[in-house]
């Protein structure tokens, strides 16, 4: 995958591209927005990483400038305010970082990007060892099939698409029940506690957690 | 200072006490009061109540009357310009005392406050340009250190990675402060939902809290709306739940409560500080645990001062409860 990294700070630009191919992306770095300019004229990339203040220009205003069909951009700057992100986005960012960043994140979410537009969804929900087939609403973990019902099901799906977050009790329960079901107020505990105690009967105990007040969250899945 | 009526009323009691002996000793020498063959006391007496008494109270009720009246309408003038001040400073907006609704007498005063309001608004203003600049600037190299540690071995890596993480939040906070304390400047003051924020903030924190083996829970007790800025105030509770994460054993439960009203509360596991202990972190910036393990010392500071520029105050919640507080002295009105 070849990324162009646009950062003025020499130093930066050349320990970023070290520290993306370490993580098999090849890295070539443009230090203005002009050079940004000639190497996209030259060669296509997968994706662009930039900073926004340049010495020849804001990079918000470069980004406004480019063509619809541009490759995904990765915003990876020092301005930092929710006022900012939304500029930046708004201008036409993909995503946007704050500096420092860590580089497994920037490679992450750089999969991310090349992964979103036109790719069809993945046939399978991954997190760990845990697997998810949504069309056959089939879980498994390490390869053993979990007998769920289907509210534990969708609740293990509705995780599973945000792992590391907490998902809002009001998400899950629109994920899992119909808009004229009547919701008792302790239903979505016990479809928790039965998915809780499938997983656990499979090995995999321990891992859906409430936030109580805020809703569910599954924690890091062992390989 | 006393107030400008009860000044007025002593002024007239005064002048009716001396006026009074004046007139009453002319009245006397007129009439020969005080020679050997004084006039009949009753005759004296009916034209001391006919040509003194009498004209005396008559001007100083009226003069009492009107004096009354003026400083009225003056003081509803600087009540309605105080009653604008207040309502700017909810909305969180610079202010200048309209001289034009002011009696011109206290235009002196008046003029030296908006000068004073505007060389305070000028010194925020610097303030958070130079924060954002120090912040910049202190980013860059920042990441070019995050990039090196990259390079060392992982295990190596990950504890200074987690000091590089927690040198750049303290940067966040210092810009957020500085920006808290500029409400004219380009962050604008909005109304923040303090369920929301406290919600958000447990989201964010709660897988953290979760694989250190901690529970982090969130509860609502009717919180009201305040007008701030609302990522200063969240990393002013992120600040409160980091610490007192570090205070709750493993095992133990934080708890995140907004309201009753215009506060939240970070209810601890821990030992819960005593107001002379927080007042010594506040003042110090010293770190509760005074651990050797990430974090960075001036949070706790920091939260109080974020909170201080929206009219709040950082306290313990003992001895009910063990944990921090923000409580705010101003709330909106509940929406509909």
């Amino acid at each position: 995958m070849r990324v162009l990294i646009i950062e003025d700070n020499e130093r930066l630009s050349l320990l970023l591209a070290e520290g993306l191919a370490r993580r098999g992306f090849s890295c070539d770095a443009a230090g203005s927005l002009a050079e940004a300019d000639d190497f996209l004229a030259v060669t296509g990339y997968d994706a662009l990483v930039l900073d926004l203040g340049l010495p020849d220009g804001d990079g918000v205003d470069w980004l406004r400038a480019l063509t619809a069909d541009h490759a995904p951009v990765l915003v990876l700057t020092a301005r930092a305010s929710i006022g900012e992100r939304v500029t930046g986005l708004d201008a036409g960012a993909d995503d946007y970082m704050v500096k420092p960043a860590d580089p497994d994140e920037i490679a992450a979410r750089l999969r991310a990007l090349l992964r979103r537009p036109g790719t069809r969804e993945p046939a399978r929900i991954e997190v760990g060892a845990l697997q998810f087939d949504p069309a056959g609403r089939e879980a498994r973990f390490r390869n053993t099939p979990l007998r769920l019902g289907r509210r534990e099901a969708a609740l293990l799906e509705t995780l599973m698409r945000r792992p590391g977050a907490v998902v809002p009790r009001e998400a899950i329960e629109n994920a899992i029940y119909s808009w004229d079901e009547t919701v008792s107020a302790n239903a979505l505990e016990a479809v928790a506690s039965r998915l809780r105690r499938r997983l656990a009967e499979a090995g995999a105990g321990g891992l859906v957690h409430v936030v109580r007040g805020v809703g569910y969250y599954l924690g890091e899945v062992a390989e | 200072m006393t107030s400008l009526r009860r000044m007025l009323l002593s002024g007239f009691a005064i002048v009716a006490v001396l006026g009074t002996v004046v007139l009453l000793i002319l009245v006397g020498l007129e009439y020969g009061f005080f020679s050997s063959t004084p006039p009949p006391l009753d005759a004296t007496l009916a034209e001391i109540v006919d040509h003194v008494l009498i004209p005396l109270l008559v001007f100083i009720g009226l003069s009492v009357i009107g004096s009354i009246l003026v400083i009225r309408a003056a003081t509803r003038r600087l009540e309605d310009v105080a009653a604008l001040a207040n309502e700017a400073s909810a909305r969180g907006e610079p202010f200048r005392a309209p001289l034009e609704a002011l009696p011109r007498e206290i235009h002196p005063f008046a003029e030296a406050v908006n000068r004073l309001t505007a060389r305070l608004e000028r010194h925020a203003r610097q303030q958070e340009a130079f924060a954002a600049d120090a912040a910049h600037e202190l980013k860059t190299p920042l990441s070019v250190l995050a990039l090196e540690l990259d390079r060392l071995p992982r295990e190596d890596a990950a504890p200074l990675k987690v000091q590089v993480q927690a040198l750049s939040e303290l940067i966040d906070q210092l810009l957020l402060l500085a920006r808290s304390n500029n409400p004219g400047g380009q962050a604008r003051q909005v109304p923040v939902d303090l369920d929301a924020l406290g919600q958000r903030v447990v989201a964010d924190m709660a897988p953290r809290a979760i694989h250190d083996g901690k529970s982090l829970s969130y509860e609502t007790a009717g919180a009201a709306r305040i007008c701030g800025l609302e990522e200063a105030l969240a990393s002013a509770l992120r600040t409160l739940v980091d610490n007192a994460l570090r205070e709750t054993p493993a095992g133990g439960e934080v708890v995140v409560r907004a309201g009753p009203g215009p506060q939240i509360a970070v209810l601890d596991g821990g030992a819960g500080l005593d107001v002379a202990a927080l007042e010594r972190f506040k003042a110090r910036g010293v770190r509760a645990d005074q651990g050797a393990t990430g974090g960075a010392g001036l949070g706790l500071a920091i939260a109080d001062r974020i909170a201080e520029a929206h009219e709040g105050e950082l306290e313990t919640c003992r001895p009910q409860e063990t944990g921090l507080r923000i409580r705010f002295t101003r709330s909106l009105p509940p929406q509909d």
